[in-house]
C-alpha cells in the first residue's frame, strides 16, 4: 500500500515538475512563434475590425488597371516636383456604406469614399512639394429625374476639359488633393460648399475622403437610404494655378505642365475610373477639337443591381479551351524534349531550356558545372533554388519540406541578390523562379507571397521590355494570384482589372478572370469554328 | 536567523546560477540577437539590466525588490518610447479620425475585456486597432493574453503591465501608509469586477470601447482623441482627474496600487481566470503566527485573517512577491496549486535544498517564467528606449528620423 502511494506521490511530482517545466520553457518558445500562433488565431476567429470605424462597410469596388497613368495614352507627368510614375495611378476607388453613427470620432453621419493610388509619397513636406494627385469625384445620388438640377459640364471652369454622360448628371463633386487634410463637396448649382475631411494614409497608399451628411442637404442625405449612385473619378497632376487645380497639358512635359496632349482639348485627366467593360484610352480620346467638343466621360454604378453570375456555359467552353491549350504547351514540351542534343558541356548554357523541360537531374548537372566556372552566376543559382524548391514539394514529412525550402531560400535570395548587375534575361529566371516559389509555398509558414507578388510584377515588366506581351501577362496573373494570397486585395484586384483591359488573352486567364467577376472578352464562335 | 551551512548551500546556488545563464541567453536572444549599431547597444543594456534582476531574485532567494525594480523601470521605459514612436509616426500625441479610420490606434491587453464579447458573438472587433501585422494589434495581444492564462495567471499585473508598473513605484515610495484603506479591502475589491462587468456589456451592447473612451487614467501618458468637442474634453478631464488621483495621490498615501485594484477591468478578468495558471501564491497555516505584518505590505488588499487562515490570499493577488518579506516565519510563498508554498527559494533555507530540487522549484520556476514574460514584452519599447537614449547620447536626438 505504501509502495503504492509513494509510486503515486512520485508520478505526481513527475507531473508538477513538468507542468513547470513547460511552463517556464513555454514563454519563450512561445514568442518565438509568437508571429505564428497570431495567425493560426486570424485564421481561427476571421474577425473583422467594426466597420464604422474605418468608414463604414463596402458597398462597391470597382479595381482599375495599373500603369494606366497616361490619359487616353501617351501622356507624360509634369516635369517638376520629380513626380514618378503610378503617383496618378488610380488602382481601386472603393465606395462605402454611409455610417449613421460613429463610433468614437466627433464628427455626426458621414460617408466615405476610398481612392488608392499605385504610389504614394508624404508630399506637402520639404522635398515632396506639390507632387500629390489631385482627385475629383463628381457624384449623381439620384437617378436623373425631369427638371433634375445636375450638371454634365465640369465645376472648374476649363478644369479637367470634360463633359459628362447626360443620363447622369452629376449632383455633387468633391475636390481633393493628397496634401492638404481638406477636402471640399460643393452641389452642381453651387448653393451648398462643406469641408470634406481627406485622410491621406501613406502606408496604405489611400486617399479617404469623409463627407459629413449631418448638415448635408435633404438630396446628399438621400444617400443613407441606399440605392444607386453614380461617381465619375478624375486624378490629374496638382498646379495651384489653374482651375480645379488640375494641370494642364502640351504636347510636350515642362516643369508645371503634362506632355503627350494631342490638341488644346486633350482632357487633363492623367486616370479615370472607367466602368466596366469601356476602355479608359477611347473615353478620354473622344474629344473633337476642331468642333470645340470636350471629351465625353461615363460614370461608374455603386449599390446597384448585383453583378449577374457568370454564364456556366461560358465557363465550360473556357475550361474545354484552357484544357486544349495545355495539351498543345504540352505537345510542344515533347517536341522540344525529343530534338535536345545529348547530354555535353553546352548544358550550361541551357539550363532554363532544361528546367523548363523537366529534366531535373539533368539540369542539375549543368549547373554544377556551370557554378564551378561562375559561382555567383545568378541563373543557375536562380535554378538550383527552384529544383530544391520542386523537391520540397514531393519530400515526406514537413520538417524535411521546412528545411529544403529554407535550403532553396538560400540559393535564390542570392541569385535575387546579384541579379542587378545581370542582363534583362538572366534577371528575368531569377524572378520567376523566386517568384513561383514563394507564391507556392505555404504563407503562414514562410510569409513570402508578397516578395512573390512583387517578384512576378518585375517578371512581367522585363518580359514586357523584351516583347514578349503573352508571357508578361501570364507573369501578371501569377503576381495578381500571390498578392491575393498574401491579402493585399488591392494590388490584387488592380492587376486583375490591368489583365481585363488585354485583347487576346489565353483561356486560361480569361477563365481566372471570369472567377473574379470582371466581363471578358467572349470568342466564343470562334473558339467553336476552330474546334469544327 | 538563516543557519544554513555553506556546504549544504552549494548546489542550490549552483541551480540559482545556472537558472540565471539561461535567463541571460534568453535575455540576450529577445534584446540584442541579430541586432546593429544602437539597437544592439540598447539591447545589450536591457539584456544586461534584466539578467540582474533574476540574478538579484535568484540568488537572494525572494522576487522583491528586485522585481518591483524591474518593473518601475519598465514602466518608465515605455513612456518615452511609446510617445516618441508617436512623434515620429503621427506628428502628435492625439489621436485624431485619421489614425482612427486607418486603425493606426494600439491595441493594448486592457482593452481585451471590452473586445472580447463582441468579438466572440458578432466576429467584430470594437476598437480601432490593426487585427494583425504589429505586436500592439488584436490577434498577438490575444495570443499573449491566452499564454499568460496557462502560466503567470495574474502575475501579468506585477511582472508584465507597463501600467501597473508605474502605479507599483509610485506606493512603493513614501516609507508608510498616510490612509489606511486595508479595512474597506472586502468592498474595493469588488469595484473592478464590477467595472469588468459593465465594461462587458457596454462593448456588447453598443461596440464601443468604454473603459478605453472614458475610464482609461493611461491616456495622460500613452495617447488621447483630440480634445475638439465637449464631450472630448470632457474625455480629457476623466483622463487626467483619473490617473493623478489612481495613479499618482491615491498609492502614494495609501501605499496600495489603487487603480490596480479598484479600476482595472482586465486586472478583474485575470483575477477571475487565475485558477488556471498552475502558479499560486500560498500560506502554509502550520507556520502562520496571525502576525498580520503580511496584511499591511500587501499592494493589492488580497492578505487578510480569513484569507490567511484559508491558506491562500484572495483572488485579488497578483503574485509580486512583496509579502514573502514580511513574513518573519517564512509562511508565504510560490506553490504549484494545492502544494505547500516554498517561502523562498531552497538554497536559502535550513535544509538547503539538492541542484535539481531548487531548479524546479515554483520559487525560482515562477519568477523566471513571470519575469521572461515581462523582459520579452518589454523587449519592445523598454529596449528600444535604452536605444534612443544610446542615440541621444550619440547623435543628440532621441527621434529617430526627427519626428514630422
Amino acid at each position: 500500500m505504501s509502495d503504492r502511494k509513494s509510486l503515486f506521490s512520485r508520478a505526481a511530482r513527475a507531473g508538477r515538475t513538468a507542468l513547470l517545466l513547460c511552463a517556464a520553457i513555454g514563454v519563450p518558445l512561445f514568442f518565438v512563434n509568437s508571429t505564428w500562433i497570431a495567425a493560426r488565431l486570424e485564421r481561427l476567429l476571421r474577425l473583422e475590425v467594426e466597420p464604422s470605424f474605418i468608414g463604414g462597410r463596402v458597398l462597391a469596388e470597382f479595381p482599375d488597371p495599373m500603369g494606366d497613368d497616361d490619359g487616353p495614352g501617351g501622356y507624360a507627368y509634369p516635369l517638376g516636383q520629380g513626380r514618378e510614375r503610378g503617383e496618378l495611378d488610380l488602382v481601386d476607388y472603393i465606395v462605402r456604406r454611409p455610417v449613421s453613427r460613429p463610433i468614437w470620432g466627433d464628427s455626426g453621419a458621414f460617408w466615405q469614399l476610398d481612392a488608392y493610388f499605385a504610389k504614394a509619397v508624404a508630399t506637402g513636406l520639404p522635398g515632396g512639394g506639390f507632387r500629390a494627385p489631385v482627385l475629383h469625384v463628381y457624384v449623381q445620388v439620384q437617378a436623373a429625374k425631369p427638371g433634375a438640377a445636375g450638371s454634365t459640364e465640369t465645376a472648374f471652369g476649363e478644369g479637367e476639359l470634360l463633359r459628362f454622360d447626360p443620363a447622369h448628371p452629376w449632383d455633387y463633386v468633391i475636390s481633393a488633393d493628397g496634401w492638404s487634410a481638406q477636402a471640399e463637396i460643393r452641389s452642381a448649382d453651387g448653393a451648398y460648399r462643406a469641408p470634406v475631411l481627406a485622410i491621406w494614409d501613406i502606408g496604405q497608399r489611400r486617399l479617404s475622403l469623409r463627407i459629413g451628411l449631418e448638415k448635408a442637404p435633404p438630396l446628399l442625405t438621400s444617400v443613407m437610404k441606399g440605392g444607386s449612385t453614380w461617381h465619375y473619378v478624375l486624378v490629374g497632376a496638382y498646379d495651384a494655378a489653374r482651375d480645379g487645380h488640375f494641370a494642364a497639358l502640351r504636347e510636350g512635359a515642362n516643369l508645371h505642365d503634362g506632355g503627350g496632349a494631342k490638341d488644346e482639348l486633350a482632357p487633363r485627366v492623367f486616370d479615370l475610373l472607367a466602368p466596366p467593360g469601356t476602355c479608359q484610352a477611347s473615353e478620354l480620346a473622344s474629344e473633337d477639337a476642331p468642333a470645340g467638343v470636350f471629351a465625353l466621360v461615363e460614370p461608374v454604378e455603386a449599390g446597384g443591381p448585383a453583378p449577374k453570375a457568370y454564364d456556366p456555359e461560358l465557363r465550360r467552353r473556357l475550361e474545354a479551351e484552357t484544357a486544349k491549350e495545355g495539351l498543345a504547351s504540352e505537345t510542344d514540351r515533347e517536341y522540344r524534349r525529343a530534338a535536345l542534343p545529348a547530354p555535353s558541356p553546352a548544358d550550361a548554357s541551357r539550363i532554363g531550356e532544361l528546367f523548363d523541360l523537366g529534366l531535373e537531374d539533368r539540369c542539375l548537372t549543368a549547373i554544377v558545372a556551370d557554378l564551378s566556372a561562375k559561382p555567383a552566376d545568378p541563373t543557375a543559382l536562380a535554378y538550383r533554388g527552384a529544383i530544391t524548391a520542386k523537391r520540397a514539394d514531393r519530400a515526406a514529412g514537413i520538417a524535411e519540406k521546412v528545411r529544403l525550402v529554407a535550403e532553396a531560400y538560400r540559393d535564390l535570395d542570392a541569385a535575387a541578390g546579384s541579379a542587378a548587375q545581370a542582363i534583362a534575361e538572366d534577371r528575368l529566371a531569377v524572378f520567376i523562379c523566386r517568384g513561383s516559389v514563394s507564391s507556392a509555398v505555404p504563407n503562414d509558414v514562410f510569409g513570402r507571397a508578397a516578395q512573390g507578388a512583387s517578384d512576378l510584377d518585375e517578371a512581367a515588366r522585363i518580359e514586357a521590355g523584351l516583347g514578349d506581351a503573352a508571357s508578361a501577362d501570364g507573369h501578371l496573373a501569377d503576381a495578381a494570384i500571390a498578392y491575393e494570397k498574401a491579402g493585399l486585395r488591392v494590388e490584387a484586384g488592380a492587376r486583375w482589372a490591368t489583365l481585363a483591359g488585354r485583347k487576346g488573352l489565353p483561356a486560361a486567364l480569361r477563365l481566372l478572370l471570369l472567377e473574379r467577376g470582371f466581363p471578358i472578352e467572349d470568342r466564343g464562335e470562334d473558339s467553336r469554328r476552330d474546334s469544327r | 536567523m538563516d543557519t544554513t551551512t555553506d556546504g549544504a548551500r552549494r548546489p542550490a546556488f549552483a541551480a540559482a546560477i545556472v537558472a540565471a545563464g539561461a535567463f541571460a541567453f534568453e535575455a540576450w536572444f529577445f534584446n540584442a540577437a541579430g541586432r546593429r549599431g544602437e539597437a544592439l547597444a540598447g539591447g545589450l543594456i536591457w539584456a544586461a539590466f534584466c539578467s540582474a534582476i533574476f540574478a538579484w531574485i535568484a540568488i537572494g532567494g525572494r522576487p522583491d525588490p528586485a522585481r518591483r525594480v524591474f518593473f518601475f523601470t519598465a514602466a518608465l521605459a515605455f513612456i518615452p518610447s511609446f510617445i516618441a514612436h508617436l512623434v515620429e509616426t503621427r506628428g502628435h500625441m492625439a489621436v485624431t479620425s485619421a489614425e482612427i479610420a486607418s486603425g493606426q490606434v494600439p491595441f493594448c491587453h486592457i482593452a481585451i475585456t471590452t473586445s472580447l464579447i463582441p468579438a466572440a458573438l458578432l466576429r467584430t472587433l470594437d476598437f480601432p486597432a490593426q487585427l494583425s501585422g504589429i505586436r500592439a494589434a488584436f490577434y498577438p495581444m490575444l495570443a499573449y493574453w491566452l499564454l499568460s492564462l496557462l502560466t503567470i495567471g495574474r502575475g501579468w499585473c506585477s511582472w508584465v503591465c507597463f501600467y501597473g508598473g508605474l502605479e507599483d513605484g509610485i506606493s512603493s515610495l513614501p516609507r508608510r501608509a498616510r490612509v489606511d484603506i486595508g479595512p474597506s479591502g472586502p468592498v474595493l475589491r469588488r469595484w473592478n469586477k464590477a467595472i469588468l462587468a459593465f465594461v462587458a456589456l457596454a462593448g456588447m451592447g453598443t461596440l464601443v470601447p468604454v473603459y478605453c473612451d472614458w475610464l482609461c487614467p493611461f491616456k495622460l501618458v500613452t495617447e488621447y482623441a483630440e480634445p475638439t468637442s465637449l464631450r472630448s474634453f470632457l474625455a480629457l478631464i476623466a483622463f487626467v482627474g483619473l490617473f493623478l488621483s489612481l495613479v499618482v495621490v491615491l498609492p502614494l498615501l495609501t501605499k496600495k496600487r489603487t487603480q490596480c485594484s479598484l479600476l482595472c477591468p482586465f486586472g478583474a478578468m485575470q483575477s477571475l481566470l487565475d485558477r488556471i495558471s498552475p502558479f499560486r501564491v500560498a500560506i502554509d497555516t502550520g507556520l502562520c503566527v496571525s502576525c498580520g505584518a503580511c496584511d499591511r505590505v500587501c499592494p493589492m488588499l488580497a492578505l487578510n485573517p480569513e484569507a490567511r487562515s484559508k491558506g491562500r490570499p484572495e483572488s485579488s493577488c497578483v503574485k509580486c512577491g512583496t509579502c514573502f518579506g514580511s513574513c518573519s516565519k517564512g509562511a508565504i510563498g510560490y506553490a504549484i496549486r494545492r502544494q505547500s508554498p516554498t517561502p523562498s527559494l531552497p538554497g536559502r533555507t535550513k535544509a538547503g535544498g539538492s541542484f535539481f530540487e531548487t531548479l524546479l522549484s515554483p520559487a525560482l520556476l515562477f519568477p523566471f517564467t513571470a519575469l521572461s514574460f515581462g523582459m520579452i514584452i518589454s523587449s519592445g519599447f523598454s529596449a528600444e528606449t535604452m536605444t534612443r537614449l544610446v542615440r541621444l547620447v550619440a547623435t543628440g536626438s532621441f527621434l529617430i528620423g526627427g519626428g514630422r
